[in-house]
């Protein structure tokens, strides 16, 4: 019996034609279970990324509502208000820490490290990278750490007769730097000048029992010490055309092990 | 002579038409094993294309939707309400019409003991979406955890 060459080739022909069909189909689940392994990845970051951005107005609302801060920013200039000392130490201290607990109660995998916010409450003011921080909150010292501002406008409110104010020891440069006192009985004065704030510059405002607001700058670190009870009004100035946020330093920390995603990051709160 | 002549005629054709038969008998055989050869692999081949799941990107859209949607009404201070039917007024609002959402909040306030719920029932024969979000009332009262589940219709 002889085998048939056409018979032979017809049957080749036709399994060669579906075992491409089959490599395809191979390809495709291949491909399929690929996507699938991507997608797994995005929707991790993308809960990763809510989470974050929950977390973070959670903080913002406590800031607002507790820290005795009021924060405001314009397009070049942020602005910081608060009373020296700053009462709200310990409600605000309180609230941080139960929002903390809660937080990582309900996410273990999210940690939040809030020591030196409690203790400084130290607001980076971000593209600038200059932090207004306390020397302790709730203590009668304030501290603008950072360079590339382009002016200080610090105005202070005082519970006594102002009797003077003075700068002395300053290099002139390119920064502004202007003071407004305000007193009791409408007493006022008024200090500006163009200063290099690499360099030291002192301005001292009296009242009837002696000094009792100084502001040190130097180093590109501006101090502001209120001897009594005073409301601070510090307009920070910049030069940038990126819009200015708020943010704690790197605080936060989410972990997802199991897919190889972890970020630790600041807190933006404005 | 005649005779013989005829019968060696004869058994020619007989071989010949013999032959025929056994080309087509073989040729029948080899396309029938050729056809069940390639119905067997094209089985296969469809069986590995039909284990490939629907679309994953496209669920990974209705889970950003919903994220919106409670993003919405988290900076709307809806959620921190802590009231069902303010919730359902403004879910009804946002969410689209071939889709449902069912929230929960658990945490630290005091209505209905500190755990509320839309009225929606999971449904068992489709797939569902579900995320979470923290919440805090905008005066640093109260704080809640709030898990949501999305599904089309």
């Amino acid at each position: 019996m002889r085998i048939n060459n056409k018979g032979v080739f017809f049957t080749l022909g036709l399994t060669l034609f579906a075992l491409v069909v089959l490599s395809l189909g191979i390809l495709v689940l291949n491909y399929s279970t690929s996507d699938e392994d991507t997608v797994a990845t995005l929707n991790t970051i993308d809960r990763m990324y809510e989470l974050k951005t929950s977390i973070e107005h959670g903080f913002s609302q406590i800031f607002n509502a507790k820290s005795g801060i009021t924060v405001n920013i314009t397009n070049q200039t942020v602005e910081f208000k608060e009373n020296l000392p700053n009462a709200n130490n310990g409600s605000f201290n309180t609230k941080m820490t139960s929002f903390e607990d809660f937080v990582e109660r309900n996410f273990p995998n999210v940690a939040i490290d809030l020591l030196e916010i409690k203790n400084e409450v130290p607001l980076i003011i971000t593209p600038s990278n200059v932090t207004y921080r306390h020397k302790d909150f709730g203590g009668k010292e304030i501290r603008i750490e950072g360079k590339g501002i382009l002016s200080y406008k610090i105005t202070v409110i005082i519970s006594e007769n102002i009797t003077g104010c003075e700068i002395d020891d300053f290099e002139p440069g390119n920064t502004n730097l202007s003071m407004f006192a305000f007193g009791t009985f409408g007493t006022s004065c008024v200090v500006s000048e163009r200063v290099d704030p690499s360099e030291d510059a002192d301005v001292e405002i009296d009242g009837v029992a002696g000094e009792n607001i100084s502001i040190e700058l130097d180093n590109n670190i501006m101090k502001i010490k209120a001897k009594g009870g005073a409301t601070i009004h510090s307009v920070l100035g910049f030069n940038t055309s990126q819009a200015l946020h708020i943010e704690y330093p790197n605080a936060l920390n989410i972990d997802y092990p199991d897919f190889g995603v972890n970020i630790k990051t600041g807190i933006k709160i404005i | 002579m005649k005779v013989s002549v005829i019968k060696k005629l004869n058994s020619k054709s007989d071989k010949s038409i013999a032959s025929s038969n056994k080309k087509a008998f073989i040729f029948s055989l080899e396309m029938t094993f050729a056809v069940f050869l390639v119905t067997t692999i094209l089985l296969v081949a469809s069986y590995y294309s039909s284990k490939q799941t629907d679309d994953p990107f496209a669920k990974l859209q209705v889970l950003r939707l919903g994220e919106d949607i409670i993003a919405v009404m988290d900076y709307s201070n809806t959620l921190t309400t802590f009231n069902t039917q303010a919730i359902h007024t403004q879910l009804d609002q946002l969410l689209p019409v071939n889709y449902q959402m069912k929230i929960t909040i658990n945490g630290t306030f005091s209505e209905n003991g500190g755990y509320i719920e839309t009225n929606q029932s999971l449904p068992t024969d489709r797939f569902i979406i579900a995320g979470n979000r923290i919440i805090v009332k905008s005066d640093a009262s109260s704080f809640g955890v709030v898990k949501y589940y999305m599904w089309l219709r």
